[in-house]
Formats: structure tokens, sequence, C-alpha cells
């Protein structure tokens, strides 16, 4: 029970004191650093989020584009560029500096490996390049008078060379290696671009792939080594 | 125990801001490169990763159409494409994982013929269409012909238990005169009577009518 002198409870130091301990207080310039605080880490969170969402599409862009990427200078690298037409066939490449080089296009005895050191077919025609980035174009083509094949460079024809419709009977064929994305490799060994084998015809109006070498196209770039 | 308190919230606030310069410095050169693509091979933000996502790219070329689309992971897809009246490619693909491609239809008027290439994810491939008469009455009429375009004006999510027609190409009935005179009323029928061209993807149940 309290007297007319008692002070209210709130006033006595006790109570008070108790108060302030279930309370913390904090000054004005405390809860306006905390929320600069959470305003900026909010902020650096939400600027994660965003990169890693446009990270995600401009990966997926760069592969739709095919664009020729050179991280290391010393290796190959080479991209299948985005056909325009169904049948168009433009790689970029990048030589290295420091070595001469030679693209070889080979239409027999082509292996089903990919060729190496150690399995190079033949080649019906070399030209020799020199190092820095060039566009390789490869056309085929069948007809009635034949097959021909031809090769540009930064758009001028470095080779031509043609068959008779005898040559190949069998016009289905498979094809490996399209390089979709840019791919970097080393010197050491050649850079395969286009691979294609012929199909054997069996005599009954169809065709087979063979185990051995057949016909076919083999479009390949190899260093020669000037070191 | 302020003072102290303040000090470390300082210290919080400033390292948030130095890691945000930095990220904001990426984010520039990420988007200056996000631009740059996305003006040529178009725009296209994957929020559902389990649906098939579907939007139109600019071509600035009148026989060339595009599409940038997002394929789920482990989702088949069959697809039928070609003229009606003409060469078909028909076939199924399968990813098992999510994948994002350009897909695109482009016609070529060859001195005898009206030619479609197929570009996509997986390869190419190319069919042709009717005789002289017939591609120089497309030639000329190009711009008056039906065109029907998935996603002609925006992106879309949508669903491939319906069939997906990307593109189907109609020639007009207010035509049939001139093209009677051209082709003759037996192939105008016939060219009339169905789609020129058409271009379906979906489920396999869903594509079946398609099917020859």
């Amino acid at each position: 029970m309290t007297t007319a002198t008692d002070p209210p409870p709130m006033d006595r130091p006790d109570v008070q004191r108790k108060a302030r301990r279930r309370r913390p207080q904090f000054a004005l310039s405390t809860f306006l650093l905390l929320i600069a605080a959470l305003a900026s880490w909010a902020a650096h969170w939400q600027a994660i989020q965003h990169t890693g969402s446009l990270r995600r599409q401009v990966h997926a862009l760069q592969q739709i584009a095919r664009e020729l990427r050179v991280s290391d200078p010393a290796q190959f690298a080479a991209v299948h560029r985005l056909p325009q037409w169904c049948d168009e066939h433009i790689w970029d490449v990048y030589l290295p500096p420091g070595n001469a080089y030679e693209l070889c296009l080979a239409l027999e005895n082509i292996e089903r490996v990919p060729v190496s050191t150690t399995s190079v077919p033949k080649p019906a025609r070399v030209v020799t390049l020199e190092p820095g980035r060039h566009a390789v174009e490869l056309k085929d083509d069948a007809t009635d008078q034949g097959w021909s094949f031809t090769v540009l460079v930064d758009g001028e024809v470095v080779i031509e060379e043609t068959r008779p419709p005898s040559w190949n009977s069998s016009r289905s064929s498979s094809q490996r290696r399209k390089i979709s994305s840019s791919e970097q490799q080393s010197t050491d060994q050649p850079l395969e671009l286009f691979h294609r084998r012929f199909f054997v015809d069996t005599g009954n109006g169809s065709s087979t792939s063979t185990s051995g070498p057949s016909k076919g196209v083999q479009l390949w770039i190899r260093s020669l080594n000037r070191s | 125990m302020t003072r102290v308190l303040n000090l470390l919230l300082i210290v919080a606030t400033a390292g948030a801001l130095i890691l945000l310069v930095g990220q904001r410095r990426d984010l520039a050169q990420l988007q200056a490169e996000h631009d740059r693509l996305a003006a040529e091979y178009g725009a296209l933000d994957v929020r559902n990763p389990g649906k098939y996502l579907v939007a139109r790219v600019d071509t600035d070329d009148p026989h060339h159409f595009a599409w940038r689309v997002y394929f789920p992971a482990d989702l088949q897809i069959d697809h039928h494409h070609g003229f009606t009246a003409g060469g078909r490619i028909g076939g199924s693909s399968i990813h098992p994982h999510a994948a994002e491609h350009l897909h695109r239809y482009r016609f070529e008027f060859t001195p005898e013929h009206l030619a479609v290439h197929l570009l996509d994810r997986g390869g190419g491939g190319r069919v042709s269409l009717g005789d002289r008469a017939l591609r120089d009455f497309l030639a000329e009429q190009w711009d008056n012909l039906d065109f029907e375009i998935l996603a002609e004006s925006e992106t879309v999510a949508v669903s491939t238990d319906k069939p997906l027609p990307f593109l189907v190409i109609r020639i007009p009935k207010q035509l049939r005169d001139e093209l009677t005179e051209r082709v003759g009323e037996r192939k105008a029928a016939r060219y009339l009577k169905q789609p020129l061209f058409e271009a379906v993807y979906g489920t396999k149940e869903a594509v079946a009518p398609y099917r020859e």
C-alpha cells in the first residue's frame, strides 16, 4: 500500500535502474549508422544477384554469338562462325606469333580419328598461313559435273580442288568437329577444323560407313615450328 | 560502448560500399557486353528454369526469321517443319541440361526454287519447294503473304503440350487469281488449301497431327 509521501513506482531509482537494464538505449547516431550499414549490405547483396543473373545471360549470348576469344596468345584459337546458311562453314582462327603455319586439305584416306601428329592423311593441297587472325571458309559442292572443294582465307580463294562424278558414288557422309564455341589448344597438335567421311556404296541403293580410311573432306592447320 | 558500436557500423558500411564500387565496375562491363550481344541476338531473362521460353529476334531481313529459345533440361520436343506441299524435315531433341540457342529459318530464292534453311543448335537442313513459276510468284508477292510468327511482339513462356507454331506462311485468298494464272489451277488449289510453310514444335503427342 502506498502513502501520500511515497514517490510513484516509476520515479523510484531502483525501478528506473531495472527498466534501463531491460531496455538498452542507443544514440540516434547509432541508429542512423545501423540503417546505413544495412542499406549498403542490402545493395551489395542485390548487386551480387544482378551480376550473377547478367553473367548467366552474357555466357548464353556468347555461346550463341560464337565469337573468337583468345585468353592464351601462345595457343591456337578457333570457332566455327554462326552460319548464315545451313551449308556455310567459316572458322575464325587465331595463330600465335613466332611460327609459320600450313592450311591442309585432304580428300582421300580420311581416318575415323581426328588429325593428330600420329594420324595425318596426305594433304591434297597445302597453303602457308601467317600468324594472326584469319577467316577460313570451306565450300563444297556436288553437281552432275563432279565434286568441287574451295577454301578461302580472308575472302581470297587459296585452294580449289575438283573431282569427277565417279570419284565418289555416295552422297551420304558422317561429319564431326564443329567447334561451336571458341576453343584453344596447343600448337604442338594440328588444329582440325573440318572432318567428313563419305559412306561407301553397298550396291543395293544404300550406303554405309567404313571402319578403314575413306574419301571425305578434312581441313586442318599445322604449325611448322620455326624455333 | 556506443562509440565502439558506432565504429563497427562505420567499418561495416565502408566495407560494403567498397565492395559495391568494385561490383558496379564489373556490372557496367557485363551490362555493356550484354547490350552489345543482345542487340544482335536478343535478350532472354530465364526466371523459371522449368518453362520453355521463346523470344523473337529482329533480323532486318524479311526472308530471315529468328528466335532465342530456352530449352529446359530433360524436355523432349518433336519438330516438324517444311513446305506442306513439298519437302519437310522432322525429328526429336532432348537436352540433358537446360540450353539456350538461336533458332532460325532463312528463305532463299535460288534460280529455280524457293528453299528454306533451318538453322538451330543441332545443325541445319535445307528443303526446297516448287518450280520456277511458283518461285517467281513468291519472290514478287513475299510482302503480301500472311505470316504467323510465334512471340512476334514479346517474350513468351509457352507450354509444349500444345503445338507451337514458330512460323506459318500462307498465300492469302486474294492472290488466288494471280497464283492460278502463274502455276495453273491444280497447283494453285494445292498451295491455297493448306499453309505454304509450317514449323511446329511440341511434345510428341502435341505434334502428332503434323506427322505425315
